[in-house]
């Protein structure tokens, strides 16, 4: 695999006001100045550049790069987290903007650690390259019971819902997080994604998930994939 | 070749000397220990602090290890649900809410019992507080006693009943990194001080290495042939931090450690564990002199088992490598017995090996397959004989 490199967007200067420079961004949000990247960020909507176009341009270019190193593993998860909160600090920004755009989400995405299991940092990773990647997503923490899955699924009326299990012991309450969403009369309603270490493909497959993410790059691109399938529309 | 007691056999696959039969090295978890134990009829089957070998010794193990430190305080212990446990590390535990906090979740977690049939699932502790967050913290905080005999006695105790007959190992788990981002100052604020913070972190990693220097050395004057420090740096995929910052924040601190064990016993052996994939890294932990360090998590990351004993197996010996995460809790009978067949394959030949399933045997294992593992290793451990012949 060749290094991965930044890659600036097309045309961004067209986009972006006479002299207006993002490559202190692209970095700030690479190493992870979350502090700066806030700053930049507001500087930018005061100058009124479109908030997509400061999602696209400024702030993706270096967090994609850090999202490529990290598959590549030449980050780990140190860098990838501070390049995650720069990441968070600029979308806390950006989001309520867009929404009064009226831009819509590529998709409602509930995740949760499933009951019993406490481990929470490669889905905090994870919840944040989805935001990323488009998808409005709410991150119900470790620990999170079948019924509150359940019950946040119909009130948002989402499309995808994740859960992550890092134990060989807790791993079941994936299977029985299916099992309670089938039996709510909701499995039609969402696409099922699941994610953490003793995890396989097999196991989705046997416990009737849609996808499986091996890591947090595979869980958003399966998301990506998941959205685009046929499922029951919410009432 | 005429049978060797288990001190010598242990010592002479650390040595990767010819030995009679593969060395064993089995570690449980409370529930899936009281389960073996009756098999055996052994009725004291305890874990953590109050570790009994019984079970162990019973099933062919050739060394006696007794664990103290972060991990010997808590991951053993009975917390009631809703419950939380400071430890002498002031470190906060708690149950996840697998059993369910009320009447209604618990029928709901009994449902999953009935799944699994007699493979038990149950909540592990988890750290729920930190005690250091912010310098002032550090300034205040107050490490245990190196010195305290409530660790010692059961040390000299072992070493007493069993040190003439079998290896002895004290394990000082967790140690550095793990003991600093899991316990002391929580995961995600550990990885966001290591740039916001450097100093703070530098000062947690100190004190363990303070602590645990005194009471490894406290260890070592006792007679002991091993210790093993576990300090969880991989995960499933790769290591969690660069190798770079392991070699900037653990390797010398490690360096240290080992230096002042061997100045009380010079012949002292050494593990070096981690879960997860840390291949990147076993180069820098044979420069540190370990003689033991295992291959933990087989189903993700580096798989590459011959490739690893060719390329290390000369310079340190190996434990571990079958897996625990999928096949001991999942498999049939008879994958297991293949599974134990392959590891032994790839990393028994030409010694230098210890047999051990990668990881504790955990409540979820069905006691056909840990039976299915134990006659498995008798018949394919056995140099002279297939495989090892």
């Amino acid at each position: 695999m060749s290094e991965p490199r930044l890659k600036i967007p097309e045309g961004w200067e067209e986009r972006a006001p006479e002299g207006w420079e993002w490559s202190e961004l692209w970095e700030a949000v690479e190493v992870g100045k979350h502090i700066f990247t806030d700053e930049f960020v507001r500087k930018a909507i005061d100058t009124g550049i479109n908030p997509r176009t400061i999602l696209d341009d400024g702030l993706f270019p270096g967090f994609n790069l850090q999202g490529d190193r990290f598959t590549e593993q030449i980050i780990f998860i140190p860098e990838m987290l501070i390049t995650a909160r720069a990441m968070k600090a600029g979308l806390a920004l950006i989001r309520p903007l867009l929404a009064a755009q009226a831009e819509k989400p590529i998709g409602v995405f509930v995740m949760g650690t499933v009951l019993g299991d406490m481990h929470d940092i490669g889905q905090s990773i994870v919840a944040i390259m989805l935001e990323n990647a488009g998808f409005q997503l709410t991150n119900l923490g470790t620990d999170v019971h079948p019924d509150k899955f359940i019950e946040t699924i119909k009130e948002l009326k989402a499309d995808l819902v994740g859960f992550s299990a890092l134990l060989s012991t807790t791993v079941y309450y994936q299977k029985v997080t299916i099992d309670e969403i089938e039996k709510a009369g909701l499995r039609d309603n969402v696409k099922i994604l699941i994610g953490g270490a003793p995890t396989t493909q097999d196991w989705a497959d046997e416990i009737g998930a849609d996808g499986w993410g091996r890591d947090a790059v595979q869980a958003v691109k399966q998301a990506k994939r998941l959205i685009a399938e046929p499922r029951t529309a919410w009432a | 070749m005429k049978e060797l007691s288990h001190r010598e056999r242990f010592i002479r696959a650390l040595r990767h000397e010819p030995i009679d039969r593969l060395p064993r090295f089995f570690r449980f978890k409370r529930e899936a220990k009281e389960k073996v134990a009756r098999i055996f009829g052994i009725t004291d089957a305890e874990t953590g602090l109050g570790h009994q070998p019984d079970l162990e010794l019973r099933m062919g193990n050739d060394v006696v290890l007794y664990q103290i430190g972060i991990n010997a305080e808590f991951s053993h212990r009975e917390i009631a649900i809703g419950d939380t446990w400071h430890s002498p590390f002031n470190v906060g535990y708690g149950k996840s809410g697998l059993q369910g906090r009320n009447e209604e979740e618990h029928k709901e977690f009994m449902k999953t019992q009935e799944y699994w049939g007699p493979a038990k699932v149950v909540p592990e502790n988890f750290p729920s507080s930190h005690p250091i967050t912010s310098m002032e913290d550090l300034k205040n905080y107050k490490w245990p006693d190196p010195d305290d005999p409530r660790l010692l006695d059961p040390i000299k105790k072992m070493v007493d009943e069993y040190g003439d007959e079998y290896f002895t190992m004290v394990d000082l788990s967790s140690t550095l990194i793990e003991a600093a981002y899991a316990h002391i100052v929580g995961t995600q604020k550990f990885f966001l001080m290591l740039f916001d913070q450097p100093e703070l972190i530098e000062g947690v990693l100190d004190g363990l290495t303070e602590y645990y220097t005194e009471l490894g050395k406290n260890a070592v004057k006792l007679g002991i042939d091993m210790i093993r420090v576990g300090d969880d740096v991989g995960a499933q995929q790769s290591m969690m931090l660069s190798p770079d910052s392991w070699r900037e924040l653990a390797k010398p601190r490690f360096e240290y450690m080992f230096k002042e064990f061997k100045k009380v016993n010079k012949d002292l052996f050494i593990k070096l564990h981690s879960c997860g994939d840390y291949s990147p890294i076993i180069p820098d932990i044979i420069e540190l002199g370990v003689d033991l360090s295992g291959l933990m998590q087989p189903t993700g990351g580096n798989k590459d088992q011959v490739g690893i004993k060719k390329k290390y197996g000369a310079d340190l010996a190996l434990v571990g490598g079958f897996d625990v995460q999928n096949l001991l809790p999942r498999g049939s009978v008879e994958d297991v017995r293949a599974g134990v067949l392959e590891v032994i394959k790839n990393l028994g030949v030409g010694g230098g090996y210890i047999f051990s399933p990668s990881h504790y045997i955990l409540a979820d294992v069905p006691i056909q397959n840990i039976w299915a593992m134990y006659e498995a290793v008798q018949d394919f451990g056995e140099y002279g004989k297939y495989p090892l012949d």
